[in-house]
């Protein structure tokens, strides 16, 4: 047994599969792809409807208006500053926005010497049947394509109509999911004017 | 009888010109202006309906498709190619009305993580299979040393282990 003491090679044990370094490494692995993967999944939990808007600064849009005596100007957020703003998004294919159209056009007429502009932006639609439908409709206000529906992701919209009704400061008060009523419409844009009014 | 048949050539010529005429002028113009069902579905299928989920436009029966259709006709029509009309619709609609990502942006991730995650994970198969080696060469039982090769205990073992091993 003199063969089995301390130093025999026999029972020396071998080096050590998983070092101190090693495993911290493997350890920093893990957990940046948890961590990742823990990210990702409250990136996709997040809200990001148009809702979520509301109180918030509206996104920046631009449109080049194809419609009435607007043709070819372009109208942007940056422009609008200062006015009240109501910018729907519509299409020519949408049932629901076609029940609107008629009362977005009259509350325009009614509100434009007050200062209120209606931005129509035509999301995912062709321009014959966008002017086909403007000109069904008799819209005079300006509208334009949302080109690469930026403006669309933008505001984050889920569908078509909605209608954002952007203050003087350029701050969303209310979002609109579907189509609005006359009553509505019009206590909205009251309450707007009036909110800038009492303004200082 | 020669006079007859030399009227009726010279009417052979003349009608020969001017259907020769006819059609250069107007069919490949009327070509161009109806393109195929065929031809506006080669392009349709390569778009994605926009407002529905996993169908293209091709096979879409909603009026947006439609419309799109017509669009894609109207551009063949114009002679634009079937690559012009793809970047039109992705410029107006934004990318993601493509079926194929294209290699710009966001999407140019859809093409290289899958190919950077082979490559990870071949390159960690390679390390573990490289550790595994490794480790199993290192458990190889070592000779035993002469100095104590005389000990009866370590004899004993020695003959197991041959014993074993065959």
């Amino acid at each position: 047994m003199a063969g089995m003491t301390a130093g025999n090679p026999l029972t020396s044990s071998p080096a050590r599969p998983h070092p101190a370094g090693q495993r911290l490494i493997w350890l920093i692995v893990v957990l940046a792809l948890v961590g990742t993967l823990l990210g990702l999944l409250a990136l996709g939990l997040q809200p990001r409807t148009s809702a979520t808007l509301q109180g918030k600064p509206a996104p920046p849009f631009e449109i080049a208006a194809i419609n009435g005596e607007f043709v070819g100007q372009r109208f942007s957020s940056a422009d609008l500053r200062g006015h009240v703003v109501v910018l729907n998004i519509w299409a020519s294919w949408c049932i629901e926005c076609a029940r609107e159209a008629s009362i977005l056009e009259r509350a325009w007429r009614a509100y434009r010497p007050r200062g209120v502009w209606f931005i129509g932006v035509d999301y995912l639609d062709t321009d014959t049947a966008a002017l086909a439908y403007l000109k069904r409709f008799e819209i005079t206000y300006p509208n334009g394509a949302d080109i690469g529906s930026r403006i669309y992701q933008a505001y984050r919209a889920t569908g078509v109509p909605e209608t954002f009704f952007i203050d003087h400061d350029g701050i969303v008060q209310h979002v609109q999911i579907g189509p609005i009523g006359q009553a509505q419409l019009h206590a909205l844009l009251d309450r707007l004017l009036t909110k800038d009014v009492s303004q200082p | 009888m020669y006079e007859v048949l030399r009227t009726g050539f010279r009417y052979l010529v003349f009608s020969t010109f001017l259907l020769m005429l006819a059609l250069a002028w107007d069919v490949p113009s009327v070509l161009a202006q109806t393109p195929s069902p065929d031809e506006i579905n080669r392009v349709a299928k390569q778009l994605s309906c926009p407002t529905c989920t996993g169908i293209n436009v091709a096979d879409c029966p909603t009026e947006t498709c439609a419309q799109w259709r017509a669009k894609i006709g109207e551009l063949l029509a114009a002679g634009k190619t079937d690559q012009e009309i793809l970047e039109y619709f992705a410029a107006r609609y934004g990318d993601h009305v493509l079926q194929v990502p294209p290699t710009r942006g966001f999407f140019l991730s859809v093409w290289v993580v899958p190919i950077l995650a082979i490559l990870a994970g071949l390159g960690m198969l390679g390390y573990l299979m490289h550790r595994w080696t490794k480790l199993s060469a290192r458990k190889e039982i070592p000779a035993i040393p002469s100095d104590i090769a005389e000990d009866e205990y370590i004899r004993r073992v020695q003959q197991e282990l041959d014993a074993w091993r065959e």
